[in-house]
């Protein structure tokens, strides 16, 4: 199990495109991986991070922190990648 | 070639190409077959969900293609597989009862995120994704009545009320039920139609194949299924014979009318493609009240360019000349949108950049439509009508466009009418409170009551909740007619309607003793609305003298 906590950068939150993203690029790993989320109206709540139905319907937005946690031979790859595309803005921020 | 007898319906024969409706029962409840089973329906119903949504992308542009893909997303998500297997493992629903549960809950969550149109939208993608499944696990087909192409039989169990209502009958030629009897629904529709059909036809579905011909004789009362050549031949004669009687019928029993004082009164029709001009001047139409042109634009792949407009306009006035026609320009936005044209998504489209707004912002198509019907104006009686004018300056811009288009036809030497008349519809309440000032730069009005009557309650006219308040007779609605009416006259021109209020018959004696001068309505309605309005003491039958 490895975690990494980081925060919600880009405008539109993990909404649309960037939850679309998110999910993509977390299916690419053998692991478990889900979104607990640190602070916003849903604190605390677990969400399976390949499922992007459930990432949209917890309308993440930006200012939030949500921790990635993975469980798995490929956890810290994953959890790495996942929070650099979250710290990268999805391409949202120049 | 097959015979199958059943009842006739309506006295008429037609031939065409079959499209069987599939039942659409939707029946969840049936019953449960074993976890491993019904988890086997269910990965195979996605998967063939996942085909099928692929398969629709192929031919999409760029924009739609996105929107689809998302749903592609929406099918693989572990929501849709992993927790209705849960569903069904747990608490032992079928895969069918699984999914619709999924689907309601997460259209639900979207639902509730306030303030969010993107998800609103979402919320449409993840029904559509979920129906397509159900159906895949059901192994129902999707049935769209309104894709029907021309000349087609529709062939079903049975039809629902509803679904002969979204028939086009333009396209649609006849109709064969297994089920029902002289007095059923379906038979009573499709005669007030004038549609072909044989019902309660026993062993039509499971002979009749999408795409293959098929001869429906009510006469005789039976079909034929796959006839030979000579056959639908033979019955291809028969029906153009038909049409002709039905035209020299017509013709025969649809008088001209006119008000005490000698004025004519019209009874014109609303068409939406220049095919339907005929029939209507056969139906004893004096005149199209309402051609929408938007139907030209919605039927293509790509904008008609001035030509296919030109020759699209120049084929109606040609049928109805002398007699006026009143052709709108495009009425285009808000519900009715155009694949090749991309708007923005909108809050409240039927308040959004719609008609006259829209062509004021993208006057290229404005220009072109313009010219086209100017063009066509030399062929005939050609009346131009601006939609959804709320003020004088959308009207003026217009007409400043319009002036424009004369100008630029006369420096490249193409001829076009002195005498187009050029008039407004009435749609928008505070176009009606204002008539007066608008009746002194138009040739005349059309009252639009279906959006006049929509905007003035407040109430959308979709909504099925809100039925019993759309009420073109509320009487702030009267008032506003009757003053758009009252208006008109009082700057010497005429005032037309072309909502559904023009072919109500409750309304008639009111529009009758407001004076209004021109009812355009369905073209199978003229005949009824002539006598309705007879009926009234002050319109009588123009003498032939």
């Amino acid at each position: 199990m490895y975690s990494k906590t980081v925060e919600i950068i880009n405008p539109l939150g993990l909404h649309a495109r960037p939850a679309t993203d998110f999910t993509r690029k977390a299916k690419q790993y053998e692991s478990e991986v889900s979104i607990i989320t640190k602070s916003g109206k849903n604190d605390g709540m677990i969400i399976n991070a390949k499922s992007v139905l459930k990432i949209i319907a917890a309308s993440i937005t930006q200012g939030e922190q949500i921790e990635i946690c993975a469980d798995g031979n490929d956890e810290k790859e994953a959890v790495d990648h996942l929070a650099a595309l979250v710290n990268s803005g999805f391409g949202e921020i120049k | 070639m097959d015979t199958f007898y059943g009842i006739g319906a309506t006295k008429k024969t037609a031939v065409g190409t079959i499209y069987v409706l599939e039942e659409q029962t939707d029946n969840i409840k049936g019953t449960v077959l074993s976890q491993e089973e019904e988890i086997g329906k269910l990965r195979a119903a996605i998967h063939l969900s996942s085909t099928q949504i692929s398969d629709m992308t192929q031919n999409l542009d760029d924009d739609s293609k996105t929107i689809i893909e998302v749903q592609q997303e929406f099918l693989e998500d572990p929501s849709f597989s992993e927790d209705a297997i849960k569903l069904i493992c747990q608490d032992g629903l079928g895969a069918a009862q699984a999914i619709r549960q999924i689907t309601a809950d997460l259209c639900h969550t979207m639902g509730c995120i306030e303030d969010n149109p993107y998800l609103k939208e979402r919320a449409i993608d993840i029904q559509d994704v979920g129906d397509r499944i159900v159906r895949n696990i059901l192994r129902t087909k999707h049935s769209s009545l309104s894709e029907i192409q021309t000349n087609t039989v529709i062939v079903a169990k049975d039809f629902l009320p509803s679904q002969i209502a979204q028939i086009n009958r333009d396209h649609v030629k006849g109709l064969v039920t297994e089920a029902g009897s002289f007095s059923s629904h379906t038979a009573i529709m499709a005669r007030a139609m004038g549609i072909a059909a044989v019902v309660g036809c026993k062993g039509a579905l499971e002979h009749s194949h999408n795409g293959s011909m098929i001869v429906v004789d009510g006469i005789n009362e039976c079909i034929i299924v796959a006839p030979d050549d000579s056959v639908i031949k033979q019955y291809q004669q028969i029906e153009c014979k038909q049409t002709q009687d039905i035209n020299k019928e017509a013709s025969e029993h649809t008088p001209k009318l006119q008000r005490s004082g000698g004025s004519r009164v019209l009874v014109t029709a609303n068409i939406g493609m220049p095919e339907e001009a005929q029939q209507a001047k056969n139906l004893g139409a004096d005149g199209i009240g309402l051609f929408r042109t938007e139907f030209l634009y919605m039927s293509r792949e790509r904008m008609p360019n001035e030509d296919e407009q030109f020759e699209a306009y120049s084929k109606v006035l040609q049928i109805f000349q002398p007699d006026p026609v009143v052709i709108r320009t495009l009425d285009i936005g808000g519900d009715k949108t155009l694949p090749y044209l991309p708007l923005p998504q909108e809050d409240n489209p039927y308040l959004g950049v719609r008609a006259i707004r829209l062509c004021l912002k993208h006057r290229d198509i404005f220009k072109t439509q313009l010219r086209a019907l100017l063009r066509a104006s030399i062929v005939g009686n050609l009346k131009i009508m601006f939609p959804m004018i709320s003020g004088l300056d959308e009207l003026l811009a217009a007409k400043a466009i319009l002036d424009e288009c004369k100008k630029e036809l006369e420096q490249e030497c193409i001829r076009h009418s002195e005498n187009v008349q050029v008039g407004m519809m009435i749609e928008i309440p505070a176009a009606a409170v204002m008539a007066d000032q608008f009746a002194e730069h138009v040739d005349f009005f059309s009252i639009g009551t279906n959006d006049l009557t929509q905007y003035s309650l407040a109430v959308d006219r979709n909504n099925i909740e809100l039925s019993t308040l759309y009420n073109s007779m509320h009487p702030g609605v009267i008032w506003l007619i009757e003053h758009a009416i009252q208006s008109a006259h009082n700057h010497g021109i005429p005032c037309y309607m072309c909502g559904e209020l023009a072919g109500d018959n409750a309304a008639a004696p009111l529009l009758a003793k407001f004076g209004l001068d021109e009812y355009s309505v369905s073209p199978y309605s003229i005949k009824e609305a002539k006598s309705v309005l007879l009926q009234q003491d002050c319109i009588s039958v123009v003498s032939e003298t």
